[in-house]
Order: structure tokens, then sequence, then C-alpha cells
């Protein structure tokens, strides 16, 4: 450990996220936005 | 003060907003933005008060070209109660961030945003039917004919250097000092999408267009990467570079270069935010203190930076140098030459204070993850991994695992948790759930209060960093709204005359609270006011 590290931080393992049973929308298929910034 | 106190930072968000069915012309479009914008004012959030363009100086001609484009009911207005500008760029739902110094503000008024991209949806919605906003920078579509199309749109970085390191008769030292850590640092920093590819490879077509069309869209680390051209340009939608040339400084233009960095991402995690913050932070500091002269030099950038962002089954992660070597992205790169300087840096430097040491740690466990390959560890805390396993997790086929990417980035009335707010999850739709990812960062970073998160959002929508120049130009504007002519990022006009706020981080709530407390009339200010 370093003399800088104050605090080691943890991570959680996590093998699988928990994702929504429910099935993508088809509203959200499309984000139509032009190029630019 | 710290190092990562002693920067000023902000950054720029571009939310894709539209209606559902979508309108695929540019007049619909931006009566769409503009509707969000307009909601903004007659919600309150936004001041009537003009935005000073012609201080817009490093880009001019297009700021002036940007309003006469807009279809608003009245104004326009863009300075938000928190210094916040929220503006139509490029028919996209921009917010700016006011100016901050530490990485918690960096979360706080990114979830700020988040909310002021839900309220302008709302106040669209009233209007136009069906609206949905999306923070993302890219859409990637299915055309008719079976191809992918993909298109870009900018987060953008922003920190106040000094001049005599970065400007652009030295730009060479910048290239050689950043291009590296800029093309390696989406290991952490990337957002995740999927991108127009064929055979892995991105193609532009029109060729000297920014638009990437293939057969195939494969998930990326960094959807941005696969947008680069070339190493530096002025550019930021059809020449993109790895850096920006920009030279706008919005504070002393002889002291300070605002390294204007095109290629952030979209991030919804808060602990991405916090770490990208502290990481850019302290990085970019370590390069201004003359830590980076001798970084290891990338073969070739533009395809090592499409290379690394494509490699997210194998994460080999290699990166041939100019020397020959082929090396690891993170080993070698990351945590052998550019961590390693920054612990230098802190280890030498007086104003290194604890909070500096504790994002050293921070970065170094994120890195030190990445090194053994150990995604697992980071699901719900970096956004392109949270990404990666939610898309495998899901296992749909391509259309929809970009579907999934969407509602990932949705704007929907989850954002509404963040001010505090009861939100029934089964019922919206977006992916992100705020919950997951404040378990994750409250086992990460132990040291902030996350439960007060709420608490510092809902503030945030009204008010500024108090440790900032921010502190003084948004109580300015709101104690003599009447009297404000125009507003900018460095000045407000009194009654015609500017208040220049050149020193980004003065001005704040300890040094002229009573200054302000007491002043009867603008008049007050300007002459009590000692000019940095």
């Amino acid at each position: 450990m370093s003399s800088l590290e104050l605090v080691l931080p943890e991570f959680k393992k996590k093998d699988k996220k928990a994702v929504k049973k429910k099935l993508v929308k088809e509203e959200h298929k499309e984000v139509v936005a032009p190029p630019g910034e | 003060m710290g190092i990562l106190r002693s920067k000023a930072r902000g950054i720029e968000y571009e939310y894709g907003i539209n209606t559902y069915p979508p309108a695929q012309d540019s007049f619909g479009r931006t009566l769409i933005v503009d509707a969000a914008m307009d909601g903004m004012v007659k919600q309150g959030y936004v001041l009537k008060v003009d935005w000073s363009v012609n201080d817009e100086v490093g880009n001019l001609a297009y700021e002036r070209g940007l309003v006469n484009l807009w279809l608003l009911e009245e104004g326009p207005y863009e300075f938000a109660l928190n210094g916040s500008r929220i503006y139509d760029d490029a028919e996209h739902y921009e917010v700016s961030t006011p100016v901050y110094r530490t990485p918690l503000d960096a979360v706080i008024y990114d979830k700020v945003s988040e909310v002021y991209a839900y309220f302008g949806t709302q106040a669209a919605r009233q209007k136009h039917g069906k609206v949905l906003t999306y923070k993302n920078n890219i859409s990637t579509l299915k055309s008719a004919s079976g191809m992918f199309e993909s298109v870009a749109w900018g987060t953008h970085y922003n920190i106040c250097l000094s001049r005599e390191v970065c400007n652009v008769d030295i730009w060479n030292s910048v290239e050689r000092a950043l291009i590296p850590y800029m093309v390696t640092r989406i290991l952490v920093m990337g957002g995740g999408e999927f991108v127009a590819c064929k055979g892995g490879m991105f193609k532009f077509d029109p060729p000297h267009s920014s638009r990437l069309v293939g057969e195939d869209a494969c998930f990326v680390i960094s959807p941005r990467a696969a947008f680069i051209k070339q190493f530096s340009t002025f550019d930021t939608t059809l020449e993109r570079g790895i850096l920006n040339l920009r030279d706008e400084p919005h504070s002393n233009p002889s002291k300070y270069w605002r390294l204007h960095d095109i290629n952030h991402e979209a991030a919804r995690n808060e602990f991405h935010i916090y770490v990208r913050d502290c990481m850019q932070t302290l990085f970019l500091t370590a390069f201004e203190r003359g830590y980076f002269t001798d970084a290891p030099e990338i073969a070739n950038p533009i395809a090592a930076f499409k290379s690394l962002a494509s490699d997210v089954n194998e994460m080999k992660w290699k990166i041939e140098l100019k020397d020959g070597r082929n090396v690891d992205a993170v080993d070698d790169i990351l945590i052998g030459y550019y961590l390693a300087k920054v612990e230098e840096m802190i280890s030498k430097s007086s104003d290194a204070d604890d909070e500096d040491k504790r994002a050293f740690s921070l970065i170094k466990a994120v890195l030190n993850k990445l090194s053994t390959r150990s995604i697992e560890y980071l699901v719900d805390g970096l956004d392109w991994v949270t990404k990666k396993v939610m898309i495998e997790e899901y296992g749909g086929d391509i259309v929809e695992s970009i579907t999934l990417c969407n509602e990932f980035s949705l704007i929907d009335e989850a954002v509404l948790y963040y001010i505090g707010e009861s939100v029934d999850f089964d019922a919206v739709d977006s992916r992100f759930d705020p919950r997951d990812s404040l378990d994750f960062v409250k086992t990460a970073i132990p040291y902030v209060d996350w439960d007060k998160l709420a608490t510092w959002v809902k503030e945030g929508l009204t008010k500024s960093p108090s440790d900032t120049r921010e502190y003084l130009r948004t109580n300015v504007v709101k104690k003599f709204t009447d009297k404000v002519t125009a507003v900018s990022w460095a000045k407000v006009y009194l009654e015609g005359k500017p208040l220049e706020m050149m020193e980004p981080l003065a001005y704040t709530e300890k040094e002229v609270k009573d200054l302000l407390e007491r002043a009867e009339k603008p008049s007050d200010i300007l002459e009590k006011l000692v000019r940095r």
C-alpha cells in the first residue's frame, strides 16, 4: 500500500446485473438527433 | 487548499431530445428543444436575462448563427439560477454546468443537469405530446436498407490550465504529453454504446462526413473514439481531434487556457462521474506541473484509439508504441506512466491534501481492477462495464441491445429520485437504476455522505457552488435582475457596465458575501469589488 493511500476502496463483485424483466420498448429503438456539438 | 480544489472545471452536456414518433426535420426538432428552453423560463429555473453572445469569442460566428435559428416564445434566455447555461445547440438540449472545484460537485451538478433535462422534457410534452430525452452522445439507427448509421454529439469537459504550458505555440508538447492519456483513459471513462461498423472497422460515409455507416453495429467501450479523425483540430463536428484547439478561456486570457476536451462521454453512474473528475483533474494538473514530458509515444494514436475502444470482449488492451514495444494500456501507460507521475506529484507537492490522496487511491483501485480485467467489480460503477453486463444479461439481438442502451440513457421520472421524490421504478422505462448506482458508490467512496445527495441536488437546482466565481455571478444576477443587461461565463453587465470575474475560483461566498448583502445598487458592487 502506497503512503498516499489513506483509504482502500472496496468494490463488490457482481457476476450479473439485475436487469428489468420487461422487454425493451419500440419507442426507444431510435434516438433521432442530428450530429453536431 | 488541495490540488483537486485548485482547479476550475465544468462540463457541457448535450441531451438528445425528440418526439415519438420522432421529428425527422430540423425545424420540427428545433421547436421541441426550444419548447424545453421556454419551459425552463416559465418554471423559473432560467432567469429573464440576455446571454452575451459577443463574449463567446472562441466560437463567435457559430454562436451568433445559433441564436438566429431558435424558435422561442421569448428571449432567448439561457442563464439558470445555479449558473448553468441552458440552450439549443444544434438541436440538442444543452446544459453547461457552473464552474466547480470538487468531484462531489461534479456529481451534484451532473445530476442537476439530468433533472433540468427532465423538467425541460416535461415542458416540451405540454406542446408536442410524447417527448423523449436521452443522455447519450450517439444515435445508431438501422436504415431501411438494413445498414446501420451512427452520428455523434458532445459531452465536453473544460478545465482552466496555465497558458504557459497549454497554448497553440507549444501544442506539440501538449500532444506529446496528453494524447496517450486521452486514448487510454477510455477504459475508465468510456460511455459504452453501439456504433455502426463493418468487420470491426469504422467507415465514414460519405468519406468527408461525420456519419459512420456499416452493415453491423458493434458495442464499444468508447463510442466517441470511433468518430476521431485527427490529433488536434479546432472543429468539433466534422474533423474531430483527440485534442481540441479552441482558445476561449472565459477567464484571464493572459493567464489561462481553458482546455476544451470534446471527447468526454455521457455517463449516469455517480461513481463514474466522481472518479472521472478525480482522474481528469489530477492527471491534467500533473501535466500542467510538467510531469508528463516523456510520456510513452503511441505509434498510431488514432488507430489505437479505435482499436482499444473496440476491444470490449477479449480485453487485450494492447498498444503499439513508436519504439516498437507492444504494451498494456493499463499496466504500462495508465498505471506505469501516468499514475506513477501523479503519485510523484502528490508526494512532492506541499499543497496536496487528504482529498487528493483519497482520489489517488480511488483511481489506483479502479486501474488495478482493470489491470486484472476484473470488470465484474465495476458493474454499476463504470458506465461501459454496466452496459456491457446489462446487454449480456438481457440476451437480445443487436437492435434490442441498442434499444437497451437507449433505455439506460433515458431521462424519465427516475431522475426525480435524485431530488428525494419517490419513484415507482417498475413503472419507469429507464434501465439506469439510481439505487444500484448509489449502492455501488456508497461502498466504494464511503467518506462521502451519499445519503445527502438528494438534498444537495435539490439545492443545486437553484444554487451555484459557493466556492467559485459562480457565487458572485449568480447572486448578482438574482439580486439585480432588472439591472442586468447581459451575462456570460466571466461577466455580468450591470446597466451596461461589465462586472468582470476573470478568476474562476475567486469571488466566492467567503470573499464577497458581505459586500453582496450590503450592496443596494449595482454601482456598489462595481465600485467596491477589487478586480483581479
